[in-house]
């Protein structure tokens, strides 16, 4: 077999997609017809931004979904003859009889590294937000809602973390002395029970006066809860079900650590301007507590700017990822994510630039993604 | 016949699909008022813009001609149309302080309006700007000029408005609603001025409003808008006499009237329809008890000249009576005991600039089944007394006993729960008092489960049902989004959510202000029935005093934080009364064409900051002159009873305090 011309890579490529183009057409497609009674997410199929960015987002989405049966070969596996092959190259006496992307310095795919990196890519990256988001919002909405001395300092703390260049936060997580220590378990433990406390203090605050509810509800959240994250925090699982690398705990660690006070400001920033509304004035004359007005009351109504923040963390942490990988931090070296696959590229970028430009376009097109996105729904939570 | 300042012939404004505006066609001689009257929504203001060439980008003028001075002004360039704005037509906008640019000085703002269009001088323009604020009786101009203006009043910032609006001798002076946002004495001081304008300069003008008491006093002609089209116009005193569509009709009989017998405004039911689900006959027949099925909701109805000067948009004027059912008048009160005793209340703020007495030594006991209107300017201290009440803030001194139990160093949340449930707080912002979040009816059966909790779902949801058959609402629009409600919708469902503990007091802090006339009737109506049905107390923070005169059983007056008056409203609004409670009556607008202009009370209202000493009225007092030279100024008048149940702060003997 011979090299193959663009045409035939790209082609061949499509091919491969043929699951996520199928998912693309099923969800876009129900997303149109739902599109009048999805409210404002269904708004975001009327503008040419919002439906890029949704599809953006979605074909990553599902390429992470199905990376299995797209990838065409191992992505660790390594082929004689095939290194820095550029793209289109025969393979032969493997899974697919073409590197459809080329080779990389270590002759393995570099499309399959592509589609398996951005299962990583996904895995990580939401979960840091969602955990950033969660340490935000249980922090900034008392900050905010109760104000005073609890605001002082709760905002100084922020400000410390954010005053510290966060390169160098990351080179002393990833530094073995530290890592030696249980400095990252710790916060990693501590920074993981958020997400834990948030839906524990969501669930008693609304069902407190319901004794049935209320215990079945906390059962529910504290069995699986408590699971998870003796699993991925304490690396205490005895299933092993729950798990992560300790050089991925802390990438994850330090990701969320650098998060969490901006995540905090714009919670604050919102609790502090709707705790004046007249909503609140009601609930707390009805005799509500203070979790159940910050987290039933005003929480809902800052979900739009929330939303959409969160689009752009997404993002910006996806870049912050494929920068420490790009330093080499935290995940290992054979790790198909992006911004180590990048790394290892760069050596050779102007005799082989594909080994870099493959996973560069990739990550690229995922931010893109997201901002659209972002940006979209920024509009449509102003036109509401 | 002379040419029209104004003229507009069956202008329809569009804004993408919506007719917000269809066929309205209007005259406006030389110096004379017109009165545009509507609800919300009725597009009163869009046609405002409309004459201004100002519809944005969505809205354009579809249909008819639009003649300023016999000039057309439909496609006009956006060129000509700047000369002619300021110049030819002007507009007094309903915020002053969004009117006016926050970050200039007043004076140089003024200053720019003869440099744009008179090209006058530097020095000239800072003349003419001073001319300006002196003609409007602004005191101290110098100081106006160098302030900004959030360093001034509402009051002040309106006539600062208009100053400038006049600087360019408009022919045309458009007003928009120019005194919502100002309290009824500041009203009154600018609608004299407004009256003093065109008797002296003779510019004819445009007054848009839903007020169609304050409109009375001003108007020579009324031109009534419902649904984006006109219902009826022709002369005020002829509209007010013998209004022909019962839209007209109604809205009059919803007007509170201030020297009537003691019954609530006659409510109207339903809400005017949006522009999209207008229907296809006459746009009132949903809501019209004279409307004929088959007859009214077929085709549009069209404008009839019926009398000289007079058109009406209704097929069955000739059949239709012209005084609508009055509302029955309201039974006497049932009042029982003590239910809310408030000693010595007091509260402080403080700030960089000293301290603010929000509410100082507030002493007053309301009774079960009563209701004890709170009644004041703004910054009186009445919202404050509300949220001392409700464990909203801290009281720096004083106790509040309900039902025998001193609650004041409880806040809320931290009263016992039958306490709680016993004194419920309705809301003032409709927009604001439903979280927008969440659906209404989940909102009301949040406060049943903490009333009543324990009791299972099915009996809730029962409860939940009773509630809002109780204010009149479907049980459909529980599932319903607020945003999705009407204003009036929404404060029904604030109230009962208020109703869902059952409360004895019921604090209702401005409940309607922020409605239009005919819902807010009906709002109060639902209140009142409820306070008589249930034996509540109700608390009735307002400042419409024409409205707490047909619904009080008693009055409170508050003035910069003190109790001036309290007292049976018979008397008070009968009898004799504090002289600032009498300048409240005399401020407050009559809905009748030939009633004497209300008069304005002179003097700026002090700031809380630096309360006068002695009588804190004494600055703005007409009767001050009747007391011997420094009293007023050195003691504070003690609030003493003049008869049983009525007690005045003045130092004025009671006998001269008579009508």
């Amino acid at each position: 077999m011979e090299e193959l011309g663009w045409l035939g890579i790209l082609g061949r490529m499509a091919l491969r997609f043929v699951p996520v183009w199928a998912g693309l057409a099923l969800i876009l497609g129900l997303g149109w017809r739902a599109r009048a009674r999805l409210g404002p997410a269904g708004r975001l199929f009327g503008s040419w931004a919002g439906l890029s960015g949704l599809t953006l987002v979605l074909f990553w989405v599902l390429t992470a979904l199905f990376a299995d049966l797209i990838a065409t070969h191992d992505p660790l596996a390594q082929l004689s003859g095939l290194k820095n092959a550029v793209p289109g190259s025969p393979a032969p006496g493997s899974s697919y009889p073409v590197y459809l992307l080329g080779g990389d310095s270590l002759a393995r795919d570099c499309f399959s590294r592509m589609v398996v990196g951005a299962r990583r890519v996904l895995a990580i990256a939401p979960a840091a937000t969602l955990c950033a988001l969660a340490v935000g919002m249980l922090l900034g909405l008392p900050a905010g809602f109760v104000g005073g001395r609890l605001d002082a300092a709760l905002s100084f703390l922020a400000n410390l973390v954010l005053a510290f260049p966060v390169i160098l936060l990351f080179y002393l997580l990833v530094t073995p002395e530290i890592r030696q220590t249980a400095l990252p378990r710790t916060v990693a433990a501590v920074l993981f029970l958020m997400p834990l406390l948030f839906l524990v203090l969501l669930w008693h605050s609304r069902f407190r006066t319901r004794a049935g509810p209320w215990a079945l509800g906390l059962a529910a959240i504290l069995g699986p809860g408590l699971w998870i994250w003796a699993g991925l925090a304490l690396d205490a699982d005895p299933s092993g079900l729950w798990r992560l690398e300790p050089g991925l705990l802390t990438v994850f660690v330090a990701v969320v650590f650098v998060n969490a006070p901006t995540a905090f400001r714009i919670v604050r920033g919102l609790a502090l301007d709707l705790r004046h509304r007249d909503y609140v004035a009601a609930a707390r004359t009805r005799g509500e507590g203070p979790w159940f007005i910050m987290l039933w009351e005003i929480l809902p109504n800052a979900r739009g700017p929330l939303i959409v923040d969160a689009c752009l963390r997404v993002g910006y942490t996806t870049i912050l990822l494929g920068t420490l990988g790009f330093f080499g931090l935290g995940v290992s070296p054979e790790s198909p994510d992006w911004g180590s696959t990048i790394n290892d590229g760069r050596r050779f970028l102007a005799i082989y630039p594909h080994a870099a430009v493959v996973p560069a376009l990739a990550l690229l097109s995922l931010v893109l993604g997201l901002n659209l996105l972002a940006d979209a729904l920024r509009t449509e939570a102003r036109h509401d | 016949m002379t040419e029209p300042v104004l003229a507009l012939e069956g202008l329809t404004v569009r804004f993408g699909s919506r007719r917000v505006v269809e066929d309205l066609t209007l005259r406006i001689g030389p110096g004379e008022v017109l009165g545009l009257a509507g609800e919300s929504g009725s597009g009163k203001s869009t046609a405002a813009l409309a004459i201004l060439g100002d519809l944005g980008p969505g809205g354009r003028i579809e249909a008819g001609s639009l003649r300023f001075e016999g000039r057309e002004l439909r496609g006009l360039a956006e060129r000509e149309w700047r000369a002619l704005r300021g110049a030819g037509i002007a507009l007094v906008g309903q915020e002053p302080m969004a009117a006016l640019n926050p970050s200039m000085r007043v004076g140089a703002q003024l200053a720019e309006v003869p440099r744009l269009h008179g090209r006058a001088s530097r020095a000239e323009a800072r003349a003419a700007a001073r001319r300006a604020l002196e003609e409007l009786r602004l005191p101290d101009p110098d100081r106006m000029l160098a302030a900004y203006p959030h360093q001034l009043s509402g009051g002040q910032l309106q006539r600062i408005v208009l100053a400038m609006a006049l600087m360019a001798e408009p022919r045309l002076l458009i007003l928009d609603e120019p005194t919502t946002a100002l309290d009824v004495t500041v009203e009154a001081e600018i609608m004299a001025l407004l009256r003093g304008i065109r008797r002296t300069r003779g510019t004819a003008m445009l007054f848009i409003g839903h007020d169609l008491a304050l409109m009375a006093g001003i108007c020579d002609r009324l031109a009534v808008l419902y649904a984006g089209r006109l219902a009826e116009a022709g002369p005020v005193a002829q509209i007010f006499e013998r209004a022909r569509h019962p839209y007209t009709q109604a809205l009059l009989a919803a007007l509170p009237r201030i020297y009537a017998a003691r019954r609530p405004p006659a409510p109207l039911p339903g809400s005017q329809p949006l522009p999209q689900d207008r229907p296809p006959g006459c746009a009132f027949a949903p809501r019209c008890t004279h409307a004929r099925r088959g007859l009214c909701d077929r085709d549009p109805v069209p404008l009839e000249t019926v009398a000289l000067d007079a058109v009406v948009r209704c097929l069955r004027w000739r059949e239709i009576d012209g005084a609508p059912e009055a509302a029955p008048a309201l039974p006497g009160p049932d009042i029982g005991g003590p239910i809310l005793e408030v000693e010595g209340l007091t509260r402080r703020f403080g700030s960089g600039r000293g301290t603010v007495h929000a509410l100082q030594e507030a002493s007053f006991t309301a009774f079960e089944g009563e209701t004890l209107a709170i009644v004041g300017e703004s910054g009186c201290g009445k919202s404050t007394l509300a949220r001392l009440l409700m464990g909203l803030e801290r009281a720096d001194a004083g106790t509040i006993r309900l039902r025998g139990v001193e609650v004041q160093d409880r806040l809320a949340g931290r009263r016992p729960r039958d306490l709680t449930a016993a004194m419920q707080m309705v809301f003032q912002n409709p927009s604001d008092t439903l979280n927008p979040a969440i659906p209404a009816g989940r909102q009301v059966m949040r406060a049943l489960e903490l009333f009543q909790g324990g009791l299972p779902a099915r009996t809730l949801r029962e409860g939940l049902a009773d509630l809002l058959g109780l204010v009149r609402l479907s049980p459909a629009l529980a599932q319903r989004m607020p945003r999705a409600l009407s204003g009036g919708q929404r404060q029904r469902v604030g109230i009962a959510r208020a109703l869902a503990g059952d409360p004895a007091v019921l604090v209702a802090d401005e409940p309607v202000s922020a409605l239009d006339a005919s819902v807010q009737a009906a709002v109060i109506g639902t209140l009142l029935e409820l306070q008589r049905t249930r034996r509540a107390t109700l608390l009735f923070i307002s400042h419409d005093l024409a409205l707490v005169r047909q619904i009080a059983d008693r009055v409170m007056v508050l003035y910069l934080g003190r109790i001036m008056e309290i007292g049976p409203a018979h008397r008070i609004f009968g009898a004799l009364c504090h002289p600032y409670t009498r300048a409240l009556l005399d401020a407050a607008p009559r809905p009748d064409p030939g009633a004497p202009p209300p008069s304005p009370l002179s003097g700026e209202r002090p700031s809380a900051l630096t309360p006068p000493s002695g009588c804190p009225f004494h600055g703005r007092c007409p009767r001050r002159a009747e007391l011997p030279e420094t009293l007023c100024e050195d003691r504070l008048p003690p609030l003493a009873e003049v008869a049983p149940g009525h007690r005045i702060r003045c130092h004025l003997p009671p006998e001269r305090l008579r009508f």
